[in-house]
């Protein structure tokens, strides 16, 4: 019996530090391998090589023998950078080390977006208890709601907070101007406060298969009314072309809602869902691997969500602090108050 | 636990997990039927995780196995020679955690497999026995959802689920068991064993898990 057991210990002490060997050693660090790694990821999941237009396969072309010939990992994370630059996507990224490749081809875009020219016109302006959210009165009777950002934790908290104290508000300007996006629960927990009813707002389609142009069959997004307290009257939400990501979800979500104006520029256009991935050297990298699209299934990655009344303000105008996108939602929800 | 599915990293992801395992048997002097269901779950890392446990990969793998076999030897000889088949389903999931909750993803790999058995049981003694059992798929149906699920959870049925028919060299596959067992009270027995099981499929994207378990485990009923 002893003997059997000897055996029985012995085998599974010979295997117990095998399990790793038995799926192999990670692969080994060359630079070629890492970009090839990183193109074929993309080339086999990034969802908007067909809205893009961009040939994948020319960028290998270009890019390539440069890997080869990359004489350092920083050559190399340049190299990367430049080629996912090509896609201008912002949740397309590179994290290299301390180093990391973003597009930045939406920060030359014109905002014309001030929050001190806004503080002009909401005298009272206080902010949420985490942060996420600043607002006041833009009139007696009009509400102003400041969504920095839809990051972090207690954003629920941040948007009940405000809907409080503008209690016995008739309309509520909600501004998303500049606003880079976030966690896509913060989004619907913002929109879910303003729902009359659920509402399928956008949908979402998923690469999901070899060729560039194989997406999923569109899953609905909704939106339902949630929250302690809910604001039913009027609202005008502000965009501009740096209302990105999350921020465009949420004016999807709004739009969807009756007595919803959008006034503003278009939105942004960063429509990807990402999907973060990590290479062998510690680095990593994400790509948008969905999309959303409006309730029309059309896609608005880089183009943006259009604005019913359009605004873009200028910088003229804001050195004589005036807000002209504000100044335009005042007169629109005046008028649907009357 | 070990995995290296190349959906979701390039990476090599081990750890420890938990597993669980019922099975009945039925079982004479030429023939033995064993039907068993079982599950593991487990928490993995690779050399990219940090102190706060990220990036992860969150396992669980659930499985049915029915084996039939049929004995080789001669009934007086002491230890028993036994040849069969096994047909086993198995399904493994994976949720990829980073620090960066959006960049999450989930996988899944399923299979059914088909394939010879060999089993070796030598009583040693009135009461204890020593057995090893060896199956090899040579014939697999491979299920895989065109990359991520998106999301951390898994559906328990997945649409448009693509299969592939898949057999040697694409699918290797290997399960081998080790067991102890000493009969305490009556027909009842307790039951050391060690469980090994390595996978590699070689599609477009491939996978390769390798599991082994120690168990400690109560048999109920007689055996021949």
């Amino acid at each position: 019996m002893r003997g059997a057991i000897a055996v029985t210990a012995a085998v599974a002490l010979a295997v117990a530090a095998c399990s790793s060997f038995l799926v192999g050693p990670d692969a080994s660090v060359n630079r070629v391998g890492l970009f090839e790694s990183v193109w074929s990821d993309l080339d086999r999941q990034y969802a908007f090589f067909s809205v893009k237009g961009v040939n994948w396969d020319s960028l290998h072309d270009a890019y390539a023998p440069q890997a080869g010939a990359a004489a350092t990992d920083s050559a190399l994370g340049e190299l990367l950078g430049a080629m996912l630059s090509n896609l201008h996507d912002i949740h397309v990224n590179l994290f290299a080390g301390p180093r990391s490749y973003d597009y930045t081809g939406y920060q030359s875009r014109p905002a014309f977006f001030d929050p001190d020219v806004v503080a002009y016109y909401v005298n009272d302006r206080g902010g949420a208890p985490n942060g996420h959210i600043a607002f006041g009165h833009a009139a007696p009777d009009v509400g102003y709601v400041w969504i920095l950002h839809f990051d972090g934790t207690g954003f629920a908290a941040d948007i009940d907070a405000a809907l409080t104290q503008l209690t016995g508000a008739r309309g509520v300007i909600i501004d998303v101007r500049g606003n880079p996006g976030g966690r896509l629960s913060n989004m619907v927990a913002a929109a879910s406060r303003f729902a009359d009813r659920t509402r399928t707002y956008g949908f979402i389609r998923f690469r999901n298969g070899p060729a560039h142009d194989d997406l999923s069959t569109p899953e609905p997004q909704v939106i339902a009314p949630a929250g302690p307290r809910r604001f039913s009257g009027s609202v005008v939400v502000l965009t501009n072309r740096r209302s990105l990501s999350a921020a465009e979800g949420f004016v999807l979500a709004m739009r969807a809602r009756p007595n919803v104006t959008i006034v503003g520029d278009s939105t942004g256009g960063a429509s990807g869902g990402p999907l973060g991935r990590e290479l062998p050297n510690g680095w990593t990298y994400r790509f948008s691997a969905s999309m959303l699209c409006d309730t029309a299934l059309v896609p608005f990655e880089e183009v943006g969500l259009a604005p019913d009344v359009w605004v873009r303000g200028s910088a003229e105008e804001l050195s004589a602090r005036r807000d002209a996108v504000l100044d335009t939602a005042l007169v629109v929800i005046r008028r649907a108050l009357h | 636990m070990a995995e290296r599915d190349l959906d979701a990293s390039l990476l090599r992801y081990t750890g420890t997990g938990v597993v669980g395992q019922v099975e009945y048997a039925v079982r004479s002097d030429r023939r033995w039927l064993t039907l068993r269901l079982g599950g593991a779950i487990g928490t993995l890392r690779s050399t990219l995780t940090q102190v706060d446990g990220l990036p992860q990969q969150r396992t669980r793998s659930t499985w049915v196995e029915l084996e039939y076999m049929r004995r080789l030897n001669a009934r007086h000889q002491r230890s028993r020679l036994y040849f069969g088949g096994f047909l086993a389903a198995r399904a493994t999931g994976i949720i990829h955690l980073y620090s960066v909750p959006a960049n999450n993803g989930a996988y899944v790999f399923q299979r059914v497999w088909l394939g010879p058995l060999v089993t070796i049981d030598r009583p040693i003694g009135p009461k204890h026995s020593l057995t090893a059992r060896l199956g090899v798929p040579v014939l697999a149906v491979i299920g895989r959802p065109y990359g991520t699920l998106h999301g951390t959870s898994i559906p328990l049925l997945i649409p448009h689920l693509p299969l592939k028919v898949s057999g040697l060299p694409t699918f290797l596959a290997g399960d081998f068991a080790l067991s102890y067992s000493a009969r305490f009270r009556g027909t009842s027995s307790v039951v050391i064993g060690h469980h090994l099981s390595v996978e590699h499929y070689r599609g477009s994207h491939g996978v390769r898990i390798g599991s082994q378990d120690i168990s400690v485990a109560m048999r109920f009923g007689g055996t021949p």
